[in-house]
């Protein structure tokens, strides 16, 4: 069954260094809840606590109420999918995911019928005998998937599970943690790095930094709503902009950007951001109307042109431009004016 | 292939001094083993005979050759017993400076000479030595333990001093393999320390373990000072029986001797690298 989590004031210090730093937070059972965060950010000394890798310095750990902190990795609840999968190569495929089972004992019989039953979860079955040397990595990464789902954790805890995996697999490896969530309904904890996969597998995430959470909230919530400059930016806001003015009028945010008016909707917003954060994609250049600017880098990225412009006050804003359009046009120190399309102010809250 | 070529070219020399001062004296031992001894000349003379062979046979040779070996066996598995949780602590428990200074008390007694070490040991294991006199001291005893000095009881002690640093390092070197994450993976899974022991750690360190097994039981096959400094009377070991063969120049029959001592230890290799892959310590992980 899923297991809720409760973190109070938790942190882990290693010498001077406060690599979790008093964090508050409540995980309901069978959510799946991403810790997103650089490396360094302490998200893995998190997860590292959650698993009982990691003694906090202070604070507690209850799981569905009970305190766990001073409970050992091997009698906690929760399983874990490492970083680097840490399968036993001196065992076949079939004895790595029937260890847990059978450290934990019981009637042979039934361990192995949990064991294929794992194995066909994950699509591996018929594979038990092979050894681990013989599979791909994408093979491996689901018998590390299956060696910790047959022990049905109430938690399951996966650390930077897709780093290390070719771009096609990683997609197809997301879609399958979606999938095995909504099978086991168990409680899932992502550690990431990666801002997509945080954003399109979790129910909530936790954008961490230096120990701490900048923010906590839905995908929606952080993509459109960042708590701060640190937020907007990791996830891809590059373009920071303070408005001249900012009021908000009817549910309606106004602002003032080089002198040009804006104004979009912003339903619930109780007080004007100081800082609005403007979506690359939603920025187009023209001959005039929109903001002056003046092309000062630009970058070939694939499907779209990135264009750095800047402001007559030295603002930058990032804009990135469909490749179909003629790069010819595209020069740098070009002028020309950036026209913020529907959608392109976000909100920075502090 | 330039870089073969290259790499060849410069491994050659130490190709030929390998060849020349490993494989030469080998090729000259089997082929002078089954040369024959002229008692006539006190020389040895070409020939194609199994005299030597036969030779093993007679005067007990047989025996001090199954016992040089079992004590050896005997050695190495109690070196193994006392480096593996040694192994342990250096590796799990120690921080890095107690770990150098655990590693240190193992090798520092390396720098004295066999002769002194072994000696060392009758100070303390002598009817007056320094066992004997806390033994008597705390009542435990009434008169001297005469067991305790040259018995094979000393010669296993002197052994096993001696060489227990060459199961330490074999050992240290497989653990510092192991992934410290499939350790954390046990855990994880519900193991405590000592099911993780019997589980990963010992299986993963197997070739560490024959390593450092096959490095005792060749030093102690071999070795001499420790059981004419040690042993009881009358103890011998292969090496002071060829030197005994060599002294009346019956070099076919020193021979021989050695030939057999090769075959026993190079067939131990195989077996053991068969079943527990030890050349895997000198390879790169993954």
């Amino acid at each position: 069954m899923a297991i809720s989590i409760s973190l109070d004031n938790v942190a882990r210090a290693f010498g001077t260094v406060k690599a979790v730093d008093g964090i508050d937070l409540q995980i309901c059972a069978g959510e799946f809840f991403t810790l997103l965060g650089s490396s360094g950010s302490g998200k893995s000394t998190l997860l590292k606590i959650l698993g009982g890798f990691e003694k906090p310095s202070s604070g507690s750990v209850k799981f569905d109420g009970a305190d766990v902190t001073g409970v050992p990795a091997n009698r906690r609840p929760c399983n874990t999918v490492f970083q680097d999968l840490a399968l036993f190569p001196h065992m076949t495929v079939a004895e790595n995911v029937g260890y847990g089972l059978r450290v934990r004992g019981g009637n042979r019989n039934d361990r192995v019928k949990r064991v294929n039953d794992a194995l066909s979860l994950v699509d591996l079955k018929g594979y038990g005998e092979r050894t681990i040397a013989a599979l791909s990595g994408g093979q491996r990464q689901r018998v590390a998937l299956a060696r910790a789902l047959v022990m049905e954790p109430g938690i399951l805890l996966l650390d930077e599970p897709l780093t290390g995996l070719d771009e096609r697999l990683r997609q197809q490896m997301r879609d399958e943690f979606g999938r095995l969530h909504r099978k086991t309904g168990a409680t899932f904890i992502l550690v990431t790095h990666n801002q997509d996969e945080a954003l399109t597998l979790s129910d909530r995430l936790a954008v961490m930094h230096n120990g701490r959470f900048e923010q906590v909230g839905t995908p929606d919530d952080v993509l459109n709503r960042p708590a701060n400059e640190f937020v907007a930016r990791f996830v891809g806001l590059e373009s920071i902009v303070t408005p001249e003015a900012v009021r908000l009028e009817d549910k309606t945010c106004h602002a003032t950007i080089s002198g040009k008016h804006f104004s979009f909707a912003a339903p619930g917003m109780t007080a004007a951001p100081r800082k609005l954060a403007i979506r690359p994609d939603r920025v187009t250049l023209s001959e005039d109307g929109g903001i002056p600017v003046t092309v000062a880098r630009h970058h070939f990225r694939g499907r779209h042109h990135e264009l750095v412009l800047v402001t007559g006050d030295g603002t930058t804003i990032t804009a990135e431009v469909p490749s179909d359009r003629s790069p010819q046009s595209l020069g740098i120190g070009m002028v020309a004016t950036a026209e913020l399309q529907d959608g392109a102010l976000i909100p920075v809250m502090t | 292939m330039f870089l073969l070529r290259r790499g060849l070219a410069l491994a050659g020399p130490s190709f030929l001094l390998i060849a020349a001062l490993g494989f030469v004296p080998l090729g000259v031992i089997l082929v002078w083993s089954f040369w024959s001894w002229d008692p006539a000349s006190y020389w040895i003379k070409p020939d194609l005979s199994l005299a030597a062979y036969a030779a093993i046979g007679e005067a007990g040779r047989w025996s001090v050759l199954v016992s040089s070996f079992a004590k050896a066996f005997l050695a190495a598995v109690l070196c193994l017993v006392i480096a593996y949780p040694a192994a342990l602590a250096i590796h799990f428990v120690a921080r890095p400076k107690w770990a150098l200074v655990l590693m240190a008390a193992f090798t520092v007694p390396f720098f004295t000479s066999y002769l002194i070490r072994a000696f060392s040991w009758r100070l303390v294991l002598g009817r007056t030595g320094l066992f004997n006199t806390w033994l008597m001291a705390l009542g435990i005893t009434d008169e001297p333990l005469d067991w305790l000095l040259f018995s094979d009881f000393a010669l296993m002690v002197g052994l096993v001093a001696s060489y227990l640093p060459f199961a330490v390092f074999p050992l240290l070197l497989s653990l510092r393999r192991v992934e410290p994450n499939l350790l954390a993976a046990s855990q994880d899974l519900g193991a405590g320390f000592v099911r993780t022991l019997f589980t990963v750690i010992i299986p993963l360190t197997k070739p560490g373990i024959f390593a450092g097994f096959l490095f005792v039981f060749v030093m102690a096959a071999g070795s001499s000072t420790e059981v004419q400094m040690l042993g009881g009377a009358g103890a011998s070991m292969i090496s002071i029986m060829i030197a005994d063969v060599m002294r009346v120049v019956n070099f076919p029959l020193a021979f021989a001797i050695s030939a057999i001592v090769l075959v026993v230890l190079f067939l131990l290799v195989l077996v053991g690298n068969a079943i527990f892959g030890f050349t895997r310590l000198f390879e790169d992980f993954k």
